[in-house]
């Protein structure tokens, strides 16, 4: 080492201070440094080859199974393949990402990237890109066994259709990476994190291959014929085969991406929050994804049901826009869950003051704006395609909204309640997570307790959560023997998740003031 | 703009229950070198990592630079330097790359120019092309270092930075932070071998056991300490080596008659070791009076650094 002036100070003084900063940034630095490291690791490419090897006799395997028995080829070929692709890209796209921070914490040179002064935000861009450029590097090699579809052309599938379909698993590459991050971004043991990846993107294959892909397959027939039923991979077809149009835009390309991008960013912004422990906005990009996400939900939810012509479909699009707006409220609710009682260095106490209560009322003032917006939107329409009883239909609607709004509700303060009651992140998440699905599945169970799930509207509450169970009782008010009686259970029902909600918040409130308190007294008696 | 490059006032750091850092509160001066010294366990590394805003403080106000770390930590952080005690890289990178990584990061315009310097300065352009997992311990001490130094940081927080190195490389370590120093830089070292940050620093922070037990400039907090100690008890003392080329049988006859000695201990023949009373006057008088009595005095090397006698006054031991 020798004594020299200081290179950066000489390189300094030579340059004006404006133009001292480099054009090719942080992102693109820890992208370029993630690929060379990944590059000179022989076991990637040995894992791809192997894969390349197994996916290669698998569909040779199918293929002669298949030859004697006289169905599509092609079709089956196109199918297995994306379906292997889809699980790919699902599964190697979190188990990439997963590890992206665990590695840098295992290797002790996290605390070298955040010393850069660089936002986690950045960080985790800078990771995820490399992540994505990796996992195209390896779609695009297996992409080759895509095209022994084509060897079968006029059997159902065409060129354009392969080309659809892989450009779908490239954007789905997207939320995969996300969900690795969210899964691995808290965690310093790389082994666990990919384990945990592995395990969240296997439910996520299946659920997204079952609902998505073969249940979803069915509505999508109905409307346009021309899209295979019963297939999983039918966004492809409908992309190639449905005549361009609103709906086509809508349903096949504005939906399709918002349902990729949104839980994407939501997953992005979780795992940036987790590297924010320390900042006293640690949360901020997650309560503005939430911000962004409900309005969007619920806005996405009214055009079908403003583009509804009959009575059946604006009630099925008003029930299913309600519940899936309660759905990413509560998802909100459990990524925002375990918000600090006291920020960071905070010096000010009020009842409004500590993160938690902040956090909840904010989100319950979200949660009456939009679902009171659907439910505005919802009402208007159904009972303007009813043809009898459109007052009755138009309360349907609005009881309906009212559950899923109370139940909003009390999800938003239990939440806030066990976040003040405990200071673990993820005990308070477990136990939200636990509230929800016992909220949505009890009611059901009580209803096959008491024989209830004999009528239609009792196993239409076993499909999906407990707004549904209200809308159910909803329908038997209208249609069925006993409407005064039902209804009454109904409102009964309302009323009592709305006054829990409104006690449950009130005790968040109270217990988050009070240890906010205490902590300031605390410091304060610290420092003087 | 805020007179201290670094200033804590009530540190804490709490970990499952058990404190760590406790009421840590000092100053630093723009351009001041620090040295955190202390016995193992004593929470340098805690204050280092707390002072590089890595870790927050459970309570208490820190700021660096004049800026608050609860407030933005982000932005304090490019302007910081900070080598940990144990380097970690990545075991795949050459030189070069992690020093590429390190300009992209900081967004150092001119990188490839102040990468070539960088690796000048810290003797490493032989390395630059040599993949980091067949460095050793020493290169890759080299090599923390200037990734350190990329960025042109004002505060350096350095743990252990000798670690690893050998002699040679520690000479050139001290010649690279006088031209640190002269450029300005604050520099905090933590380090527990008291050489090290006694040719670096100019003050000292003593930690023992989580808790600040002196702060200041080296020569004050010394006197201090010894002033305190002659108050309350028996005076303090300091040893110091002669080297005469006379007989060291004869200086010892002579200084033991000397009222400012405490004992006198003989090495070999030409040299001892007396412990007295009093400072540097103390130590030229009895030079004086060996001279006179025929015995010429050739060296005098204090057995104690300053340092080494604020830490033992400190620590309440002998130096």
């Amino acid at each position: 080492m020798t004594a020299a002036a200081h290179p950066t100070a000489q390189i300094a003084t030579e340059t004006p201070a404006p133009q001292r900063r480099s054009a090719s940034g942080p992102v693109f630095a820890l992208a370029l440094k993630e690929l060379r490291v990944a590059s000179r690791d022989s076991l990637n490419s040995k894992l791809l080859f192997l894969t390349s090897l197994l996916l290669t006799a698998g569909m040779l395997s199918l293929a002669w199974l298949l030859q004697p028995s006289g169905v599509l080829m092609a079709t089956s070929l196109h199918t297995a393949f994306f379906c292997v692709a889809f699980a790919w890209m699902t599964i190697g796209g979190a188990s990439l990402a997963s590890t992206a921070v665990a590695d840098e914490r295992a290797a002790g040179t996290w605390d070298a990237l955040v010393l850069t002064g660089v936002s986690p935000r950045r960080i985790l861009l800078g990771k995820s890109a490399a992540a994505y450029v990796r996992l195209v590097a390896s779609v695009l090699y297996l992409a080759p066994h895509a095209a022994l579809a084509l060897l079968f052309e006029g059997d159902g599938v065409s060129k354009r259709e392969v080309a659809l379909a892989l450009a779908c698993m490239l954007a789905l590459g997207v939320p995969s990476v996300a969900l690795g991050l969210a899964l691995g971004a808290s965690s310093a043991d790389p082994r666990r994190a990919r384990t945990l990846a592995v395990v969240v993107s296997s439910f996520a294959v299946v659920a997204g291959l079952a609902v998505v892909g073969f249940g979803l397959s069915f509505p999508v027939h109905r409307l346009w014929p021309a899209v295979p039923e019963a297939s999983p991979i039918w966004l492809p077809a409908a992309l190639d085969r449905v005549p361009f149009g609103k709906p086509y835009v809508v349903a096949l390309v504005v939906g399709p991406v918002a349902a990729m991008v949104v839980p994407a960013l939501g997953l992005f912004e979780i795992a940036v929050a987790s590297l924010r422990s320390h900042a006293r906005r640690r949360a901020l990009g997650l309560e503005l994804w939430t911000m962004g996400a409900v309005p969007l939900t619920a806005l996405m939810s009214a055009l079908p049901v403003s583009l509804s012509r009959s009575l059946d479909a604006a009630e099925r699009w008003s029930t299913a826009g309600l519940t899936a707006t309660v759905l990413v409220i509560c998802l909100g609710t459990l990524a925002l869950a375990g918000q600090p009682v006291r920020a960071p260095g905070a010096t000010r106490v009020g009842p409004l003051s500590p993160p938690v209560t902040r956090t909840a009322l904010v989100q319950l003032l979200l949660a009456g704006a939009c679902v009171g917006g659907l439910a505005f939107v919802s009402r208007r329409h159904v009972m303007a395609v009813a043809v009898t009883n459109a007052a009755a239909h138009g309360r349907g609607v609005v009881a309906l909204a009212a559950y899923a709004l109370v139940f909003s509700a009390f999800t938003v303060s239990i939440v806030a309640l066990f976040g003040t009651l405990t200071s673990s992140r993820a005990r308070v998440r477990v136990l939200g997570l636990a509230f929800v699905l016992g909220a949505a599945l009890l009611p059901v169970a009580a209803a096959a307790v008491a024989r209830h799930l004999t009528s239609s509207a009792g196993v239409e509450a076993l499909a999906v959560a407990s707004p549904l169970y209200a809308r159910s009782l909803a329908d038997d008010a209208i249609l069925h023997a006993h409407p005064q009686r039902v209804a009454r259970a109904a409102w009964a029902a309302i009323c009592a998740w709305g006054a829990g909600a409104l006690v449950v918040l009130g005790a968040a409130l109270l217990r988050a003031f009070g240890l906010s308190r205490e902590a300031a007294v605390v410091d304060a008696e610290r420092r003087s | 703009m805020s007179p201290y490059a670094l200033r804590a006032r009530d540190v804490c750091v709490r970990r499952d229950g058990r404190v760590v850092l406790r009421d840590v509160s000092f100053d630093a001066a723009p351009g001041e070198v620090i040295g955190v010294v202390g016995p193992n366990g004593a929470g340098k590394t805690t204050l280092l990592r707390v002072l590089a805003t890595l870790e927050a403080p459970s309570s208490g106000a820190l700021e660096v630079l004049g800026v608050s770390t609860w407030e933005s930590p982000e932005s304090i952080r490019p302007r910081l330097g900070y080598l940990a005690s144990d380097v970690h890289v990545y075991g795949a990178l050459t030189v070069r790359e992690h020093l590429e990584l390190a300009a992209g990061m900081y967004r150092v315009d001119h990188a490839d120019a102040v990468i070539d310097a960088v690796l000048e300065l810290t003797a490493a352009t032989s390395l630059a092309d040599t993949v980091a997992s067949k460095l050793s311990d020493g290169d890759r001490r080299r090599l923390a270092l200037a990734r350190t130094l990329v960025h042109d940081p004002e505060v350096l927080i350095l743990d252990e930075p000798a670690r690893a190195l050998d002699p040679g490389a520690r000479v050139e370590l001290r010649a690279l932070f006088d031209e640190l120093r002269t450029l300005g830089k604050t520099i905090i070292v933590g380090s527990h071998l008291l050489d090290d940050v006694a040719s670096l620093c100019t003050s000292v922070v003593v930690l023992d056991r989580g808790e600040v037990r002196a702060h200041g400039a080296i020569e004050d907090v010394a006197a201090a300490l010894e002033g305190a100690r002659s108050g309350d008890g028996p005076p303090a003392t300091r040893r110091t080596r002669l080297t005469t080329v006379a007989s060291s049988e004869a200086a010892a006859r002579r200084l033991t008659r000397s009222r400012s000695v405490v004992s006198v201990e003989i090495r070999d023949a030409s040299s001892l070791v007396v412990e007295h009373v009093g400072g540097e006057d103390a130590v030229a008088t009895l030079v004086a009076e060996l001279a006179l009595a025929g015995v010429p005095i050739t060296a005098v090397v204090p057995e104690a650094t300053p340092l080494e006698r604020v830490y033992a006054a400190s620590m309440g031991v002998a130096p």
